[in-house]
């Protein structure tokens, strides 16, 4: 007679929910205790405050805070107007081709924030900046207008990259918005324009201030863009000087993780605060329905909204990748063009010859594919855990699994470089600790990802293939895995898109052979390759967009719909 | 010959129980409804007879079949219990075909394809879809895809049929439609079936006997009839139909009857109940029994005053306050004569009934 036991798929759920934790707190672990003791782990020693101590008296630390706040406050302020006219130029306006640069708006997210600082650079160094000199000439001025290396050219690169980040977090608010609220404003006499301001912003308001917060907390874990801009000038920030503390000789890997400590507060408090604000106020606009929202007539100013948007995606797509472009063929960098420095060469050697930089870009490609899809899998498993299952704790596994949202990538990364350093198998230094780190950091996007596809399905179409006389697993080959596929792919692409960009996690843990492209631009700059750079910018950009054609073209979905 | 039996059955959602030790068992080839209000427990327990809850206590037979009990540590999965479950949101799989969905559980079984698709056709004729075999699962309108769930609980040949409030997603003439179907067809192959609604109408016109739950206890098992004439419960006359309650005090109690002192007389009702004097009975009369200005004298009559008059059509409700105590009536076939009879609002009226319509309970 068959007995209740034990049965295999949640004994295989409850080990990838394991597997999940053990990714996100070993880490965080030994950065807590890396940041107080006075000696690395293994060796013997006591707990202390002396490394908080050291790290926050030594010599450019206050600087470094100031520039990371000022570089954190000015961005959001910039970023949230930005990105709230833009989501409401292409939701509440009859602005032409509006469902078009809806997409374009986003095409932002697919660039590596890195690439665009040197790209930039390209364009606004004071001495050879390509803008800086087209703008010299048209206006007759003696002295390069703009100097983006410097912190509010920092903020400039910032913002044109964190503004899709507003922008669709107000989209989704927006499009979700019962447009009887507006409707019965403006029967009660209130003008088109007034309606906006004192209706629908305000009804926005818990998706902008999220938005805000979301970007705030970002800018403090950035990496590439203050390095180009800002390090070779000796300015640091915070994320700057962790990187500083394990470079240098001898290593001071305490200070590193007890400033790390520090960068986790602000991210976690910050975190903590966007919860806070998106539970209090979520006004009951977002019915799931999808309405059809009246638009404003803007009659000829429609024109300029058109060109503002534009502009926007002029100053953040076009403009770096076409400098990018141009100086990809070129020989060597110096401010000029000419045609007799056009050549091929860069592309030739960044895909033929340069040993180092064919095995990033080999490097990239594994661990943006092989770890999206282990990534995956174990959130697959997890989420079905939490939401099908009524194991006691589960909810233990979901918070854990998120928490990562809180903890930027280097901080996970010194974390884990603390965790592996006296570590018995040998992964430090080899890819895979660069796959760990990216997935533990990625974790919350593929439980999002995989949590709204099981809800929406409904616990019912398993239930009754099991009725039907399929075992467990028969019906998670046929039924389950099926339906989830879109949502995987989705999935998929995601995580690839943001391993391929990913940066600050990568450059702490790198070492020779495992580099991926990423650190291999850092490296090619730190050289003054610039022609290499590009050239190996415009190859990171294309596979990007070769791997979201190519999954496109498997799934068929509406890929903005997606990426929240 | 009894098919399905279930013994105190007891299930426990953190600590509340949504059903709380319910008994109940179904002959061979009966409809049986579990009929109750949200929140009552006829879902936890249909599903529990399916599998896919795990009871706290007590046990389930289908057939001679012991499928779980947890203090004898038995547990059948589901897809090893022979049972068909028709589910309200019809769970037809998406990403496949009207043959493929009704074929899956066939596959399952490993039958040879010639075998299949023999099958699935009979069962395609029975829910007239013949000409849909081939189409996705997706361009199904509702009515559709609720014929292609009955027809895949079918196909296999299940012991007991179970159903989740199938009927409630549909538009009420489609409603009818299906129910008529349903229990012709059910008919038609002598399946045991167990049906959960909250429609009493539903549950009426497709059963043969019904079990009316409420907060996870049964109230009372029987045909319609009984249920309707002779509810046991409170609960039961209010949620069956309509009632009055008319409280009252028992006077005597004895094989000849009961008498009650009610509305500041004594009545008699040839009903006896094993009440003591001095207790506390509702005097329970469903609207219809009561008689608005009757013509000649009825045994019981009473004056009481119309607060509010609906006139329906053929029907008219009139809501009466008789001593402060509230009375609901129901005419039925008004005609154009009746009409310049029809009691208005803020009228004094005269209100009869028999005891022989009424019902005592406690």
């Amino acid at each position: 007679m068959p007995k209740r036991s034990w049965n295999l798929p949640i004994v295989v759920m409850l080990a990838a929910a394991a597997v999940a934790s053990f990714l996100v707190l070993y880490p965080l672990g030994y950065l807590v205790y890396g940041s107080l003791r006075t000696s690395l782990p293994g060796d013997p020693g006591a707990l202390t405050l002396n490394n908080f101590i050291e790290a926050f008296t030594s010599h450019k630390i206050l600087p470094s805070i100031l520039n990371t706040f000022i570089i954190m406050l000015g961005t959001t302020l910039i970023s949230c107007p930005v990105g709230l006219f833009l989501a409401w130029v292409t939701t509440r306006t009859d602005t032409p081709f509006r469902r078009l640069l809806e997409v374009l708006n986003l095409v932002p997210f697919l660039l590596c924030p890195y690439v665009a600082s040197v790209a930039w650079g390209l364009l606004l160094s004071p001495q050879i900046g390509l803008l800086n000199r087209f703008l010299m000439e048209l206006f007759h001025l003696s002295e390069a207008p703009f100097d983006i290396f410097s912190i509010p050219g920092v903020i400039w690169v910032l913002f044109l990259y964190y503004t899709p980040y507003m922008y669709l977090f107000i989209l989704g608010s927006f499009k979700a918005m019962d447009p009887s609220m507006e409707e019965a404003a403006q029967i009660c006499g209130s003008s088109v324009g007034k309606t906006t301001l004192k209706i629908t912003i305000p009804l926005a308001t818990p998706a902008i201030l999220s938005g805000c917060i979301i970007v705030f907390v970002h800018c403090a874990g950035i990496f590439g863009v203050p390095a180009h801009l800002i390090m070779p000038k000796g300015e640091y920030v915070l994320t700057t000087t962790i990187m500083r503390f394990t470079q240098v000789y001898p290593q001071q890997y305490s200070a590193a993780a007890a400033v790390s400590m520090f960068l986790l507060a602000i991210s976690a408090l910050g975190i903590f605060f966007q919860r806070r604000c998106i539970q209090g106020k979520e006004y009951i606009t977002v019915t799931g329905k999808a309405y059809r929202p009246r638009l404003i007539r803007l009659g000829k100013w429609r024109y300029l909204t058109l060109a503002i948007n534009i502009l926007y995606l002029l100053l953040s797509i076009l403009l770096p990748y076409g400098i990018l472009l141009l100086v990809s063929f070129l020989n060597f960098w110096s401010g000029d063009i000419s045609a007799e420095l056009l050549t091929l060469n860069n592309y030739h050697q960044v895909l033929l010859e340069d040993e180092a930089i064919i095995r990033a870009i080999r490097n990239s490609l594994f661990v943006s594919i092989a770890g999206g899809f282990l990534c995956l899998l174990m959130t697959m498993l997890v989420s079905y855990l939490i939401i099908r299952t009524r194991i006691k704790g589960r909810g233990f596994f979901d918070y854990l699994t998120m928490l990562p949202v809180g903890i930027p990538g280097m901080v996970i990364a010194v974390g884990l470089l603390w965790a592996w350093i006296r570590a018995p198998m040998p992964v430090y230094g080899t890819i895979w600790i660069i796959m760990i780190a990216y997935i533990t950091r990625y974790l919350p996007y593929g439980m999002r990802a995989f949590s709204n596809s099981l809800l929406q399905l409904g616990p019912e179409l398993e239930e009754s293939a099991r009725i039907c006389g399929s075992s467990w697993f028969a019906t998670f080959r046929k039924i389950l895995i099926p339906l989830l596929k879109p949502g995987f792919m989705a999935g998929w692409i995601l995580l690839f898109i943001l391993f391929m960009r990913e940066l600050s996690t990568a450059i702490v843990l790198w070492y020779s052979g495992n580099e991926v492209i990423s650190v291999q631009l850092f490296q090619l700059v730190r050289d003054g390759n610039f022609p290499s750079v590009a050239a190996l910018s415009i190859v990171q950009a294309l596979i990007i967009m070769g791997g979201i054609l190519f999954f496109r073209w498997i799934v068929k979905e509406e890929f903005s719909e997606k990426i929240r | 010959m009894t098919f399905l039996r279930v013994f105190n059955l007891v299930k426990r959602f953190d600590s509340l129980a949504a059903v709380d030790g319910i008994s109940f068992e179904a002959e061979k080839g009966e409809f049986l409804t579990l009929l109750g209000p949200s929140g009552c427990g006829k879902s936890t327990t249909l599903r529990c007879i399916a599998g896919l809850e795990t009871p706290d206590e007590g046990e389930i037979y289908i057939g001679d079949k012991l499928v779980v009990s947890r203090s004898q540590n038995v547990f059948w999965a589901p897809d090893k219990r022979d049972l068909g479950m028709v589910f309200q949101s019809y769970a037809i799989w998406p990403h496949l075909t009207v043959f493929e969905n009704i074929a899956y559980p066939l596959k399952e079984k490993k039958l040879e394809k010639e075998s299949i698709r023999e099958k699935v056709k009979q069962v395609l004729e029975m829910v007239k879809l013949s000409d849909f075999a081939d189409r996705s699962a997706t361009k199904l309108s509702g009515g559709q895809q609720q014929r292609v769930a009955l027809a895949r609980a079918l196909v296999y040949n299940p012991q007991v049929l179970l159903f989740d409030e199938p009927l409630s997603n549909l538009d009420a003439k489609l409603r009818v439609e299906m129910r008529n179907e349903i229990r012709n067809l059910q008919k038609k192959l002598g399946i045991t079936s167990l049906y959960v609604t909250h429609d009493q109408e539903e549950a009426f016109a497709l059963s043969d006997r019904i079990i009316v739950m409420n907060e996870g206890k049964i109230e009372q098992i029987g045909n319609p009839f009984s249920l309707y004439f002779k509810p046991r419960t409170r609960f039961v006359a209010q949620f069956i139909g309509q009632t009055n309650f008319i409280a009252g005090i028992v006077q005597t109690s004895d094989p000849r009857g009961t008498q009650v002192i009610a509305l500041g007389t004594s009545i008699h009702f040839d009903q006896k109940t094993e009440m003591k004097e001095g207790e506390q009975v509702f005097i329970s009369i469903r609207p219809e029994y009561v008689r608005l200005n009757p013509q000649g004298k009825m045994p019981y009559q009473f004056q009481g005053r119309i607060q509010h008059a609906q006139y329906l059509g053929s029907s008219g409700l009139f809501y009466t306050s008789v001593q402060d105590v509230p009375l609901f009536v129901e005419i039925h076939d008004i005609t154009e004569r009746d009409l310049l009879f029809l009691p208005k609002e803020g009228d004094w009226v005269t209100l009869g009934f028999k005891p022989q319509d009424c019902i005592l309970i406690r």
